[in-house]
């Protein structure tokens, strides 16, 4: 930095301290034709970064299925829309906030929220619900707790005080994630078809606004520190996190919706990472338009800010807007109402470029093409592993009872219940929530006032999945389970599957294998979203996830959404005295299990390496209308996934609410307890098979003729009871009770 | 002339502050054991132009009985700095 | 009937408010901004739940300073109801027309989640007139700041005028409140104080209906 330069010309240092690779800088100068000053490299820079170009993963994310009959808007706009009818739109996105809030838990999960609640009501949606995906390292390591705490409080203090419920999502320990956790937000939206916004600019001449908080030194460079990986001096990087203010995001959020009634908006967009760079720059460069914008205009919180700091901050709850022309003071009057600032900052110009000025100098004049069609497009080398161990069952089983695993797998810190945080978010305000992931495998939530008469309303179900053991062990595979478990939770509660937002946190993609872990599980996640017909319309990508060389499991999150037509078709999860339960998807013939990569192997062979279940996303997809056509028939009264853990500790899941007792029917093959039988059993019951649902009912009979017709297998487990013990005849019998305390005590007891 | 005014916010003794439990017991489980007393007390700075110092104090004492101070569970002391 | 709802800047269940009411009532009460200075001819006032200028300074100290207070009070001194939830009950301390204050809850958190309120034996009150005492009802909470503090001899008052409207259930105080007090009255009994949102057990999707069963026993009280 010490070298001076004339015109103030950006050195090819200055150039990779701000991120930008010798090439890629090298490239600019080209392409623009002269040296960049350091305000136009800091704007390429950002542009240019992982954050905002997907240069690394954008090859294989265009090859994801994004479009669909009831698909309204796809990737590329601040969050994907489809059609659920009745002329409604969901809006919804999921977003990723880690490497922030690793630095700063609360103000980096509050932000989080805060941004991706922006990013659907920008365009034009209330936000109707909140979920957040969670990954954090060992529990019980002080970091740990440390990190947990804040981040729980800031998705709290964000969610809770903006007044959007919190209705879900997972929590989940795993060492890797030790020095790298993960926070993923996900807002999910209602809007009518007619009003909704986007952000491509037009029209010539009409003013660009800048409405909410003012501009302060906040994490400038945030979307640079995003795509760095972390080294022991992060605590130095501390400045550059944003600070959050709920307040004003709720008032931002009523000040827009209220504009948006009007007619006054042209287009309109959140000013999330990279600031006011990426905002401008994409809104007008989806417009085929130029924008010119005053810096002098723009609201500031502190003095002597250069056109960098104020192109690059990333200060919360603000957006730019561009207006019909002479709707200004009406669109201020709004603006004023709820005391936020309202500036009038520059216009659109024919010139496709982005021109800058500060005290009447030009400081900025970069073409927008170039920074949006040339920014890097990489083919990174990628080696996709799978992992090449083979067990058989007898090397993962232990000679430990029954009983003492399940009450191990029920107490283990990723099967037990998340209620110690998820009782922090404040999941019933606006009073449409009515299931929060506890009550049934997916969150519900219904679409306000759709009740008439004696219809008694639609709802919008939204669950999210990963399974980072199984994309390790095997990216494809894996993928394809991640997508089919998210489509699963919203079948057995009742919901038909639409589409899906992704949000793929990786370690390092310059490295073979991580490269690898990515392009399998884009294809993974590709081929399960044509099959089940859930289109990716909006999504997210975390690299670098990695802390001196170690990465992270992978952990490309599907945040599924669906539309259940009427309320009364929702299943919940918990059984009821005296109802028959069935396994669908099985029959008599299985009498063992696929232990390899289960949750049981994990604990108790503290591994996870193996082969992943297979899955046949053909049979899955018939399976999901198998379950919607009993449903339609009233022929489900309870239904829950079975996925971690397997089949008995699902069993105990929907028995506990009630404290019911079963006796398990076993099959034949398996009824007389000896060594080898033994064997069998535990895969039966722990083995993590795919496409199997179990269900309640009172009709069996029913449920057999559909079957039957259908083709499709059944076996029935017995009658549930209200004995509060599970019957395992000749082997072992489970205290309800007890379950249910490990179920609710595990995590509140590394808390206390 | 400028009046600086320093109000330091308590919590009343008398009233259960769970916030400063919490902090007295982690300091306790880092090893600080001998602590008699800790207060977690809230301070407001502003400045006073074009006022003598008996109404700088009397503007105060007003606004945090009307509005800075819950006077319920909490108390004040105000403290002035002259500055020229 | 008529009845309002002030809605302040950070208000966030003043829609759930709108939609319980009306649909108890039939009418759709009216929405009054916070910087109104006269409301005239409310049956009842309902201060909603949410966080008011963002909580900063104090739960409901910004809000209680708004100028749509000074009408507030000039109803309360004729006599008028007003509900504050939550949030309103913060206000409601705040602006001293219902004694005490409310702190951070004893756990330092957040808590959101069904419990059962139990009505007491009050002195008259359309708020708790339409309930046996000892009714349990099942109504959810959602604050950070629900533990409700006054000294000693106030709560000797608060007792021997009947003022304490809704308790949590022994053992399952969720916030460190004195008593267990999860709803007080004002000395006249027209103004209600209390933490937990009947609004969210209204409606057949939500998880108990005990709070369509508190409105309507308003808003009969009121009537009558």
């Amino acid at each position: 930095m010490t070298k001076k330069n004339t015109n103030n010309e950006c050195t090819l240092n200055q150039a990779m301290e701000m991120g930008l690779t010798e090439e890629e800088f090298k490239l600019i100068c080209k392409k623009i034709g002269k040296t960049p000053n350091l305000t136009e490299t800091g704007i390429c820079s950002a542009m240019f970064s992982e954050h905002c170009s997907y240069k690394s993963s954008k090859k294989w994310l265009k090859t994801l299925p994004t479009s669909g009959d009831h698909v309204i808007q796809g990737p590329g706009e601040n969050a994907g829309i489809i059609d659920i009818g009745d002329n409604q739109a969901i809006v919804f996105k999921i977003e990723s906030h880690n490497h922030p809030s690793f630095i700063d838990p609360y103000q980096g999960a509050a932000t989080g929220v805060g941004g991706i609640l922006r990013d659907v009501f920008t365009m034009g949606a209330r936000p109707i619900a909140l979920m957040n995906v969670l990954r954090f390292g060992e529990i019980g390591n002080p970091l740990t707790n440390h990190l947990l705490t804040g981040v729980v409080k800031g998705i709290g203090g964000y969610g809770n005080c903006i007044g959007i419920p919190t209705v879900g999502g997972e929590t989940n320990f795993n060492q890797s994630y030790n020095s790298n956790i993960l926070v993923n937000a996900m807002a999910i939206g209602l809007v009518n078809k007619n009003k909704i916004f986007y952000s491509a600019a037009s029209g010539i001449g009409n003013p660009v606004i800048y409405v909410g908080a003012k501009t302060g030194r906040d994490g400038i460079h945030g979307a640079t520190m995003a795509s760095a990986e972390f080294s022991d001096d992060t605590e130095s990087q501390k400045p550059t996190v944003q600070v959050g203010d709920p307040f004003t995001g709720k008032l931002l959020l009523e000040a827009c919706l209220e504009l948006m009634k009007t007619d006054l908006i042209l287009s309109i967009q959140d000013m999330g990472a990279a600031g006011l760079t990426s905002s401008s720059v994409e809104m007008a460069s989806k417009g085929n338009v130029g924008i010119e914008i005053d810096l002098d205009k723009i609201p500031l919180r502190e003095k002597n800010m250069s056109s960098y700091e104020i192109m690059l901050s990333e200060s919360q709850e603000r957006m730019l807007i561009i207006l019909k022309k002479g709707a200004e003071d009406d669109a201020k009057t709004i603006f004023k109402k709820w005391d936020l600032d309202f500036a009038v900052i520059g216009k659109i110009i024919s010139d496709k470029k982005i021109i800058l000025k500060k005290e009447n100098k030009a400081v900025c004049n970069l073409p927008l093409d170039f920074l949006v069609n040339d920014s890097p497009e990489l083919s990174r080398e990628y080696k996709i592993k799978k992992t090449s161990k083979i067990l058989d069952n007898k090397t993962i089983i232990k000679t430990e009872s029954i009983k003492s695993i399940i009450y191990k797998i029920i107490g283990n810190e990723n099967f037990a219940s998340k209620k110690w945080v998820y009782e922090q978010y404040d999941s019933s305000v606006m009073g449409d929530t009515i299931s929060i992931g506890n009550k049934s495998d997916a969150s519900i939530v219904k679409i306000h006032n759709s009740d008439k008469g004696k219809f008694k309303g639609k709802a919008v179900a939204i669950s999210t999945d990963c399974n980072s053991k199984y994309i390790f062990n095997d990216p494809i595979e894996g993928g394809k389970i991640t997508v089919a478990e998210a489509a699963r939770n919203l079948v057995v509660s009742g919901a038909k599957p639409l589409a899906v937002t992704n949000n793929l946190n990786f370690g390092n993609p310059e490295k073979k294998e991580v490269m690898g872990q990515i392009v399998g599980s884009i294809k993974g996640i590709k081929e399960a979203c044509e099959e089940l017909y859930t289109p990716v319309v909006s999504g997210n990508v975390s690299l670098y996830n990695e802390t001196n060389g170690k990465s992270i499991l992978p952990t490309p999150v599907i945040g599924m959404v669906g539309v259940i037509d009427d309320i009364e078709k929702i299943i919940l999860m918990n059984a009821k005295n005296d109802e028959t339960l069935f396994i669908v998807g099985q029959d008599e013939n299985k009498f063992d299990g696929f232990l390899q990569s289960s949750l049981y192997q994990e604990i108790f062979c503290d591994d996870f390496l193996g082969q992943v279940p297979p899955i046949n996303l053909k049979k899955e997809k018939y399976l999901h209308d198998f379950i919607i056509k009993l449903n339609d028939n009233k022929i489900i009264n309870s239904a829950h996934d079975i996925s971690d853990g397997g089949l008995l500790p699902c069993i105990i899941e929907m028995l506990l609410l009630n404290k019911l007792g079963i006796n398990i029917n076993l099959p034949p093959r398996i009824q007389t307890p000896n060594k080898k039988n033994l064997l069998f059993l535990h895969g039966w019951l722990f083995g993590e098979d795919q496409s199997r649902i179990i269900i309640s009912t009172n009709k069996p009979d029913k449920l057999m003729e559909f079957s039957k017709s259908e083709n499709i297998k059944i076996y029935c487990i017995g009658k549930t009871n209200n004995t509060g013990v599970v019957e395992i005849p000749k082997y072992d019998s489970i205290c309800i009770n007890e379950c249910l305390n490990l179920y609710n005590n595990t995590i509140p007891n590394f808390f206390s | 002339m400028i009046i600086n005014v320093i109000i330091d916010i308590f919590p009343k003794k008398e009233v259960l502050n769970p916030e400063t439990e919490a902090v007295k017991k982690t300091l306790s489980n880092l090893g600080y054991k001998n602590i008699d007393e800790l207060i977690l007390s809230k301070q407001i700075k502003l400045s006073f132009k074009n006022l003598n110092e008996e109404d700088c104090l009397y503007q105060s004492k007003l606004m945090c009985d009307q509005f800075l101070v819950n006077t319920n569970i909490q108390e004040y002391e105000i403290s002035l700095l002259k500055k020229d | 009937m008529r009845i309002a709802i002030v809605v302040f800047p950070g208000s966030n269940c003043d829609r759930d408010i709108f939609e319980a009411i009306k649909y108890v009532s039939k009418k759709s009460p009216k929405f009054i901004w916070h910087k109104e200075t006269s409301i005239e001819n409310f049956d009842l006032i309902v201060i909603p739940g949410g966080f008011t200028f963002g909580d900063y300074l104090r739960c409901g100290a910004l809000a209680s300073n708004s100028p749509v207070i000074r009408s507030i009070r000039d109803h309360a001194s004729r006599g008028g109801a007003i509900l504050g939830i939550c949030n309103g009950f913060q206000i409601l301390t705040e602006t001293k027309l219902l004694p005490g204050t409310l702190i951070k809850n004893s756990v330092l958190k957040f808590l959101c989640h069904d419990l059962n309120v139990i009505a007491q034996d009050t002195l008259p009150s359309p708020f708790t007139w339409g309930f046996k005492p000892n009714t349990k009802l099942n109504i959810p909470i959602a604050h950070n700041e629900g533990n409700y503090y006054v000294n000693g001899n106030e709560l000797k008052k608060l007792i021997f005028n009947g003022q304490i409207a809704f308790k949590y259930e022994e053992n399952f105080n969720p916030n460190g409140s004195v008593e267990n007090i999860a709803g007080v009255l004002s000395e006249n009994g027209r103004i209600l104080g209390m933490m937990p949102h009947p609004e969210r057990s209204v409606f057949s999707h939500h998880n108990s209906l005990d709070g369509r069963l508190f409105f309507q026993n308003l808003i009969e009280q009121l009537l009558s």
